[in-house]
């Protein structure tokens, strides 16, 4: 299995009001093509900012991240955009979408915007409501945003993640804000979404969404503290073990 | 605790806090200063008059050799309670050099009357408003600005000759002149020395060019003016109230900026109502947090009252002060004519700035109202209560044909019309100020304006130096106009030349018998002039009035009315009604038959050339260098000079034009840039997100560059629509002032008025957006993880 995403001595330090912050130290990981890994560990940690960094969102300020094969610090911010845009998604906590736009608008955005992508604007809508269809909210195509449930509004912005067919998902607390069936909606339709080929790395504090992804990154302080491997998730029936396997280890790593 | 609330809040949004702080300054600086302007300007001419001592009626006589007849008929009259009279030596502007030149640029105001300080009967000022009482010898005092005009310079020496005399005067200054000092008034007063005067009228010489102004103290103008109607030294003659029209100009140049003024006040406070409005809206969070733990509304309210206060207040007081100068320079050209003033200037301008304090907490304490209905849920649900449940999408991209930028761009604008809206009405506003004030200028110079000088279309104008022959009886109109015709010809350019005269002749109708001015030509014929209504006098025994004319005497087309001409009584039928500006709106045309060629008329329109081999524009302009040459004189103008000098004010009126396409850029980008970094702020979340999708900067700055080019486009189409009524509305009761009370067709100046204008706008406005709109730059896509 090739590595689409390489990290090597990874740091990030803000300074605020001349104090540094450490958020990230010297992280080194490998993530493989069509891997789901779920990154965990306690608030402030550091596991957004780990997320935001390897994605080309926020820069480094020292060590090197490497997205199939690019270096995404030698890259311009043009590039890293056409990099988002056409090889990444991005699923955050809070479902936002442009208020100014109905669901499908939101989805088929990135597809409009992208040069890469040569489908007719026809074509592009037609994915997109395929893809609303799949994540079943395709009777929502033409509302606002405000007209729809959060649990929704996070499939409708799972179906933008997906519209440019990236390589790679990033998700940031995907289902923070969603009830118990939701956030079982949202986790599955990832696993799909992964079983179909696409590489998922996401946030979570949740070890029910976790159980159901490959690998868990345990983050604390800014460092990987230790990794567990889940293997491939294959069905319900290995959940409720997967989940109870991953609990014991969470606590020993004092979760 | 409430001050660091409010300390942070300052902190927070310096920069809207600044634009907004410059907002109440300009309320206030164009509250304080029109407010004192108009009220300047409103009892303007009342004052100016009060100060110089004017009087009910005025006459200006050229006595000639015939000697002063007015003062019998004045001593006679019991409808008048006194006068006074000053002397005056009438000296035409050609015969004034500097350095062997004629010291005066082309202009058909060409004659001046001279006069000696010790004689003056009226107070004249000096730019500072003292009053003259003395004037060195060997130098003079000029009212008008020709001097100004010509570049003639405090220090000049220039040479003035009348008959045998020359005599070479230090030019000292501008003198406000409240009879002769409106350029509207076309003569200049030149005021010097008893002595300086004295060696020109003891000179016999200068005889046939005495004459005398009169102020005349009366309570019945009307039967003064009767009683002198056959009196034949009479040259002017008009009411205070027409001398007061002759500041007509003056007062509108002032006024018209009173109404840019009044606009710009009207701008400020919309955007200022938009703005407090805007901040109090997104600040739903802030203050839905204050309603949960329990802080009540009128303290919250008060929060921003007090923020809201100290800016109007540190805003209004700044404003003053700006207005002092402002208002001066808005002012300036006025106050260079008239001696101009109010007794309570601070008063008036710190009353303005506490209006704008006032109007502005007025609208304070009405946008805080919504404060009550943000409830602690808008906090936790992110503003997104049923209330603010709304339609946002109105295009669908899906279905749309546009590019992206333009589609979101669009989108925005038409999901939130009522903020987007407020602005296209202040850019339609801003570029309608200025389109008005092109088309105005540009009609003031352009033949459209012609009919009205009671003049009709000819390749050039000359304003011979023989003119004042002509007036004082050593020449007839054939006899200068013949000479020139011989010059053209020597020149091989063979043309008829004509000139337009102007007499006085006494007009009586049922009660009112009055001496009115008489256009008259022999070579052009009555029909080759514009009429309103009816048609052109078609005999000897017709003659056409103006609509003033006929209001002042009751008659109407179809009735008779007995006019003198040459001595002879006879009735005359009115067949035809006239616009004119000539004599503010007050004359008649006679019929070209009419036995008028002997009379020496009082004054005439400049010689005009009509070429016989009907040349072209680039001929004619080349003819008239040559002319200049042969005649050492630039009173040889073409069409639009001609119309530019004569109405003297299209010049003034573009730089009120250009003052005002400046301040409009400014508060055009002003605007651009307050309402840009408020969409930054309510968008940041938007841009984090778009730029976490892969969208590029330049994408995101052309979408908000996009917007405003939007609304600019929409105002240039509105405004573009609306600039030639509403121009009608804003300059035809200017026009109805001036004797067009008709009306009459504008001059659109299609490129400036349709391409220039807009363009600068949308220049502006592009650079306004584009510049602030680089701010999202500092937008990171990693934002989008701390959306709210």
């Amino acid at each position: 299995m090739n590595n689409i995403l390489e990290i090597k001595d990874l740091c990030k330090t803000y300074i605020v009001n001349k104090r540094q912050n450490n958020v990230l130290r010297n992280i080194s990981f490998s993530v493989g093509e069509g891997e789901m890994v779920a990154v965990m560990g306690p608030s402030g940690s550091g596991k957004s900012t780990l997320l935001y960094t390897v994605s080309g969102m926020d820069n480094v300020t020292s060590g090197s991240v490497s997205f199939c094969g690019s270096e995404l610090s030698k890259l311009k911010p043009d590039e890293l955009a056409e990099l988002r845009l056409n090889e990444m998604g991005f699923i955050f906590q809070q479902m936002y979408m442009l208020k100014n736009l109905t669901l499908l608008d939101n989805i088929i955005l990135p597809a409009v915007r992208s040069e890469k992508n040569k489908a007719s604007r026809a074509e592009k809508q037609a994915k997109g409501l395929e893809l609303m269809n799949k994540l079943g909210i395709n009777e929502l195509a033409d509302n606002d945003i405000n007209e729809v449930s959060g649990g929704q509004l996070q499939r409708a912005c799972i179906c933008r993640s997906m519209i440019n067919s990236p390589k790679m998902i990033f998700a940031d607390e995907p289902t923070g804000a969603l009830n118990r069936t939701s956030s079982e909606e949202v986790t599955d339709e990832l696993c799909r979404l992964n079983a179909s080929g696409t590489t998922v790395m996401m946030v979570t504090h949740d070890t029910r969404v976790a159980a159901k992804c490959d690998r868990v990154l345990f983050i604390v302080d800014g460092s990987i503290k230790e990794e567990y491997n889940l293997g491939k998730y294959s069905g319900a029936s290995t959940l409720r073990d997967r989940e109870r396997k991953l609990s014991d280890w969470l606590m020993n790593m004092g979760w | 605790m409430f001050f660091r609330i409010l300390k942070k809040d300052i902190r927070r949004k310096k920069t809207m806090n600044i634009i907004l702080l410059l907002f109440v300054v300009l309320s206030a600086m164009f509250a304080s200063s029109s407010v004192n302007n108009i009220i300047t300007v409103v009892g303007g001419t009342d004052y100016y008059f009060e100060q110089a001592g004017m009087a009910d009626y005025y006459f200006i006589t050229n006595e000639g050799k015939i000697g002063d007849t007015l003062s019998e008929k004045l001593n006679k009259e019991p409808a008048v309670t006194g006068y006074r009279r000053e002397n005056t030596l009438y000296i035409s502007s050609d015969y004034i050099t500097r350095d062997g030149k004629n010291a005066f640029k082309a202009s058909t105001n060409s004659l001046c009357l001279m006069m000696s300080v010790d004689d003056a009967k009226i107070n004249y000022f000096d730019k500072n408003n003292d009053v003259v009482r003395t004037v060195d010898e060997g130098t003079f005092y000029l009212s008008g600005s020709f001097a100004e005009s010509s570049g003639i310079e405090v220090g000049d020496k220039l040479d003035l000759k009348l008959g045998d005399v020359t005599v070479t005067l230090e030019y000292a200054g501008r003198i406000k002149d409240a009879l002769l000092g409106s350029d509207f008034m076309g003569n200049s007063r030149i005021m010097m020395n008893a002595k300086d005067y004295a060696r020109f009228a003891d000179d016999p010489s200068t005889s046939g060019y005495r004459g005398g102004l009169f102020y005349v103290d009366t309570d019945d103008a009307k039967a003064v003016e009767q009683a002198v109607t056959d009196d034949l030294t009479i040259t002017f003659d008009g009411a205070h109230s027409v001398i007061k029209m002759t500041y007509i100009l003056e007062v509108i140049t002032a006024g018209m900026l009173l109404v840019v003024s009044i606009a710009l006040i009207l701008i400020s406070f919309v955007i200022l109502r938009f703005t407090i409005g805007f901040t109090i809206t997104e600040e739903f969070r802030e203050i839905g947090v204050m309603k949960a733990i329990g802080i009540k509304n009128r303290h919250i309210r008060a929060l921003y009252l007090v923020k809201y206060l100290g800016i109007a207040v540190i805003g209004a007081v700044i404003g003053y002060f700006v207005s002092i100068p402002f208002g001066e320079l808005l002012l300036r050209s006025a106050s260079k004519a008239m001696y101009l003033g109010n007794d309570s200037t601070v008063l008036i301008g710190a009353l303005s700035c506490i209006a704008v304090v006032g109007i502005i907490m007025l609208f304070c304490w009405g946008c805080t109202r919504r404060i009550k209905k943000l409830s602690p849920i808008d906090a936790v649900r992110n503003g997104q209560t049923g209330e603010r449940f709304r339609k946002h999408s109105f295009l669908k991209l899906s279905r749309s044909k546009l590019p992206a930028t333009g589609f979101l761009a669009v989108n925005d604008v038409v999901s939130a019309p009522k903020q987007y809206s407020i602005m296209t009405l202040v850019f339609t506003l801003c570029l309608l100020l200025v389109m008005i004030f092109a088309n105005i200028a540009n009609t003031l110079a352009s033949d459209k304006i012609l009919f009205l000088l009671s003049v009709h279309n000819s390749d050039l104008y000359y304003s011979s130096k023989d003119e004042m022959d002509v007036w004082g009886g050593v020449k007839t109109v054939d006899e200068l106009c013949e000479s020139i015709e011989k010059d053209l010809s020597d020149l091989g350019m063979p043309a008829n030349v004509h000139l337009e005269g102007q007499y006085k002749v006494p007009v009586e109708f049922g009660d009112v018998r009055q001496n009115v001015t008489a256009l008259w030509c022999g070579e052009t014929k009555c029909s080759d002039y514009v009429y309103e209504l009816g048609t052109a006098p078609q005999n000897e025994l017709e003659f056409a009035a103006t609509s003033l004319i006929c209001e002042k005497y009751g008659f109407d087309i179809g009735d008779k009315a007995k006019i003198t001409v040459n001595g002879e009584t006879k009735e005359y039928l009115l067949t035809g009604i006239f616009q004119s500006m000539n004599q503010l709106g007050q004359v008649i045309r006679l019929h070209e038959d009419a036995p008028l060629a002997e009379v020496v008329p009082g004054t005439t329109y400049p010689a005009q050339i009509d070429f016989d081999d009907d040349p072209d524009a680039k001929t004619i302009e080349n003819r008239k260098e040559i002319l200049r040459k042969h005649w050492d004189s630039d009173k040889v103008q073409n069409v639009t000079e001609f119309v530019k000098d004569s109405t003297n004010s299209a010049d003034a009126i573009a730089a009120v034009k250009n003052l005002v396409l400046i301040i409009s850029v400014m508060i055009i980008v002003m605007i651009v840039v307050l309402m840009e970094r408020s969409f930054i702020a309510k968008e940041k979340a938007e841009i984090a997100l778009m730029k976490a999708l892969g969208n590029k900067d330049k994408f995101i700055i052309r979408q908000h560059a996009f917007r405003f080019v939007i609304v600019a486009v929409v105002s240039g189409v509105l405004s573009a629509v609306l600039c030639l009524p509403l121009t009608k509305l804003v300059a035809d009761p200017i026009f109805a002032m001036m004797g067009a009370s008709d009306g009459l067709g504008y001059e659109l100046n299609i490129p400036e008025i349709f391409a220039l204008y807009p363009v600068i706008i949308l220049a502006a406005v592009i650079a306004g957006a584009f510049f602030t709109a680089l701010y999202t730059r500092t937008v990171k896509a990693s934002d989008a993880a701390n959306i709210e």
